[in-house]
């Protein structure tokens, strides 16, 4: 069963959300000003965070078939899997966007078409 | 340029020539970074206008919430059918390095009035922080910025107006671009490979790849659990072995 996708209206507040989160983290200490000392353990955790939340979501992406519902379907043929160490290897050597996203593709397509 | 008062209480228009330098300067230095910034929005703006949101939704998107990794990581998510609150959750953690840029927004532009300060921490992303802060490591005290003909905040400002434009021409470009791709091209991992470089630079020390290995694992493994659990466990994960390879004696090598 697919999941029932966000209507409009919900698609509105997460909008609204996520701006004002943008605001929320960017101002962050200009509202709570220098009262606030933050612990050495969040401010440890906050740097890896952002990487698991990332990673997290792009794992089951690059190597579970769209809507999968399991692990069971774990799939190397997936042109996913294959588009993505090319662009982690193209965004390594070269850290530029634009090469990353054409070779990425390409391998993508590559894969999707003729395997 | 002083002649008429209502001109004269315009931005730029109303303000010395020195801050209009310092706001040159601001935007010179942001247009430097223009073609990076350009293509990470073109490909950001090709992944929403290729995701579930309509051109409109997509464009609001970029307009309001100008802040590009969370944008693209709420894409899976929201074709993927997860819940407002989970996909607010993670762009806050996706967001959490701002909140270590606010410390300097705070400190440097202290003697702004509160609300420039909350405007002008809304428009700081990463460009315009690190520019900043490459340029300006010291805080000034009152006395030092009399002293300076130099108006930082000016130039401060010159770098977030040429970061959210550029910024939005190549994600606006994007977006409506989108739509004239055939779907059959598979456009929507443009998504997942911006976010692939996005993680590339994070994975320059040992814990913090021991960190995304268990995020990849926790998330995979989880993948069945209801309320889709594994996010929340894969970041939990991540944290808690991350903290683990800092503290082993080979750690943040």
């Amino acid at each position: 069963m697919r999941p029932e996708p966000l209507s409009s209206l919900e698609i509105t507040f997460l909008i609204l959300g996520m701006a004002i989160i943008t605001g929320l983290t960017r101002s962050f200490f200009v509202f709570l000003g220098d009262r606030v000392k933050v612990p050495e353990l969040v401010l440890r955790s906050i740097r890896y965070a952002p990487l698991a939340a990332i990673v997290g979501i792009l794992a089951p992406e690059l190597v579970l078939p769209p809507g999968a519902l399991e692990i069971s379907q774990l799939d190397w043929k997936l042109p996913n899997i294959w588009g993505g160490i090319a662009a982690f290897g193209v965004y390594f050597w070269t850290r530029q966007m634009l090469p990353t996203l054409l070779v990425g593709m390409a391998v993508f397509s590559l894969v999707r078409h003729w395997i | 340029m002083r002649f008429n008062p209502f001109v004269s209480k315009l931005p730029y228009w109303g303000w010395t020539p020195l801050q209009q330098g310092a706001w040159r300067d601001g935007l010179k230095t942001m247009s430097t970074s223009a073609v990076t910034i350009f293509s990470w929005a073109l490909v950001t703006g090709l992944a929403m206008g290729k995701s579930p949101l309509s051109t409109e939704q997509a464009l609001a998107m970029s307009l309001f919430v100008f802040a590009g990794t969370a944008q693209l990581a709420a894409l899976p998510l929201i074709a993927g059918g997860f819940s407002i609150g989970t996909i607010l959750i993670t762009a806050f953690v996706v967001n959490l390095r701002f909140i270590i840029f606010s410390v300097g927004v705070q400190a440097h532009f202290s003697h702004l009035p509160y609300w420039r300060r909350v405007i002008l921490g809304y428009f700081t992303a990463d460009f315009g922080y690190l520019m900043f802060t490459n340029r300006f490591t010291e805080v000034q005290n009152a006395q030092e910025r009399k002293a300076d003909g130099y108006y930082r905040s000016h130039f401060m400002y010159g770098l977030a107006c040429g970061n959210w434009t550029i910024w939005q021409t190549g994600s606006i470009i994007g977006i409506l671009f989108a739509s004239q791709i055939p779907d059959s091209w598979g456009l929507e991992f443009a998504g997942t490979l911006a976010l692939i470089a996005v993680i590339v630079p994070m994975l320059d020390h040992r814990s913090a790849r021991w960190a995304a290995g268990a995020a990849a694992v926790v998330a995979v493994l989880a993948y069945s659990m209801p309320f889709k659990l594994n996010l929340t466990l894969a970041i939990i994960a991540a944290i808690m072995v991350g903290i683990l390879a800092d503290r082993s004696p080979k750690g943040a090598q």
